[in-house]
């Protein structure tokens, strides 16, 4: 019998919006905490397996962010959308895990801040002109299984941009938004970290550096170059 | 809102400009005018085509793992959210039940204010009323009430049965009860002190007596002769 009610009082609760749900739990209806739960806590679990591959630390993140949301229900603004707000903690939460437990540190020369996104060295700029699309003879489960090996090897200020970007596909303001920094950042980090990303890349899988085709490129573009001087000279 | 790399574009773009706005265009954030200027760049220029080109394949490798795909194969421990509801609901009740306690204060969320925190408090002790009241966190949320409230009330117990032994079991002398009175003690004492004094006054006048009795002795000089005591 109470399994029935049970049952019902969740279904009636699962049609229920976030902000619905947010304002039932604040109302003491904890059933209604546990459908937010049920509903996000599946992208938490997958957020936090980007930074730690154990599964009892992924399991105390997240549960520490859900009772972190759960405690500061009430200073969830309805502007804004439950899951961003609980991404939010979810991230501070992780990076704050990370950082006391001393991974990944990044140094003062890798603070895309300090560097500058124009002072990334000849070796960084010829990562970028390198063309590392996939292998379309490739798996998506094997590209996949590459680019979380090759994500882990990050520090965490490149890794957290390129989560929040490439995987939760997040605007550049909602990223600006829950990291506090300026858009002007997001997009110098972005820029950094996918650069680290490629060098990484080439680093672990040499094999998918398409370097002859590069060559070619760049032998291309500067005998055009060459020949625009030239016609210029003759003006 | 758009980034910041909208500016200075209104004259025609050249190719190192265009590279620097390259991610921007790709990600999709270039305002409508930006991005008209690059396609427009786009079209004469086949190098820069490329690099457009290549900043999509980098992208690719992470299209397996964005979104709802890259969800495929995340495992939910069972009954993960009842637990967690279970825990948040009881941590209410003043045991934090964060992992990690010295992290708890929100970076980028308002702390919760004092009266927000006292309105919740009440919640907690209401009954559970319409459809949740059935569910298993309420039955475990209606039997923590009940072990706070006996909790309570075996506080309250003890703290009058202390106060009743505290009344009732004080130590008894003679017909009245043991009273913190130190007249009688000092009166000893002061009795001790006179006594004292008169013995020493005795003390006193017995060693006068002996000195000068010792002193009458050498002025009579017979007595230091050999054999006159005989």
């Amino acid at each position: 019998m109470g399994a029935l009610i049970r049952m019902s009082s969740q279904d009636a609760y699962q049609s229920a919006d976030d902000s619905e749900l947010v304002s039932a739990t604040l109302d003491g209806h904890a059933e209604a905490f546990e459908v937010l739960v049920e509903r996000y806590q599946r992208r938490l679990f997958g957020l936090v397996r980007n930074y730690t591959r154990n599964a009892a630390e992924v399991e105390d993140i997240v549960q520490d962010t859900f009772l972190k949301a759960y405690s500061r229900l009430e200073t969830f603004q309805r502007s804004s959308a439950f899951y961003t707000w609980l991404y939010r903690i979810g991230v501070n939460t992780i990076l704050d895990v990370m950082k006391r437990r001393g991974r990944n540190p990044v140094t003062a020369v890798e603070d895309p801040e300090l560097v500058g996104r124009s002072g990334t060295g000849a070796s960084d700029a010829t990562q970028e002109r390198l063309s590392i699309r996939p292998d379309a003879r490739i798996e998506r489960e094997e590209i996949g299984a590459i680019t979380r090996s090759v994500m882990d090897e990050l520090p965490e200020i490149f890794r957290t941009v390129l989560v929040m970007r490439e995987l939760e596909q997040m605007a550049y303001q909602d990223i600006a938004d829950t990291l506090e920094i300026s858009i002007g950042t997001v997009e110098s980090r972005l820029f950094r970290a996918r650069a680290r990303f490629k060098q990484k890349l080439l680093q672990l899988h040499p094999e998918f550096a398409a370097g002859q085709e590069a060559e070619a490129r760049e032998s291309t573009r500067a005998a055009r170059q060459k020949k625009d001087s030239a016609r210029r000279a003759k003006r | 809102m758009k980034n910041s790399s909208d500016r200075n574009h209104g004259a025609a773009m050249d190719c190192e400009r265009f590279q620097e706005l390259v991610p921007t265009f790709v990600d999709g954030e270039a305002s409508e005018s930006l991005a008209g200027a690059v396609r427009k760049h786009l079209i004469d220029c086949t190098d820069c085509r490329l690099i457009v080109q290549e900043e999509k394949g980098l992208r690719q490798w992470f299209e397996p793992l964005a979104g709802d795909a890259g969800l495929a194969d995340v495992v939910v421990p069972e009954g993960f959210a009842a637990r967690v509801t279970a825990m948040a609901v009881a941590s209410e009740f003043g045991a934090s039940e964060s992992l990690y306690p010295d992290v708890d204060q929100p970076q980028h969320t308002a702390a919760p204010s004092l009266a927000s925190q006292e309105r919740r408090a009440p919640r907690l002790l209401r009954p559970m009323d319409g459809v949740g009241s059935s569910g298993t966190v309420a039955v475990e949320r209606n039997s923590l009430d009940f072990v706070m409230a006996l909790t309570a009330a075996a506080a309250a117990l003890m703290i009058i049965v202390t106060l009743m032994m505290a009344q009732d079991g004080r130590p008894m002398v003679g017909g009245s009860g043991l009273r913190a009175d130190d007249a009688e003690l000092t009166e000893e004492l002061r009795k001790l002190d006179e006594q004292n004094a008169l013995e020493l006054q005795a003390e006193k006048a017995k060693a006068e007596a002996a000195a000068a009795a010792e002193s009458s002795g050498i002025a009579d000089p017979a007595l230091d002769q050999p054999g006159a005591s005989k």
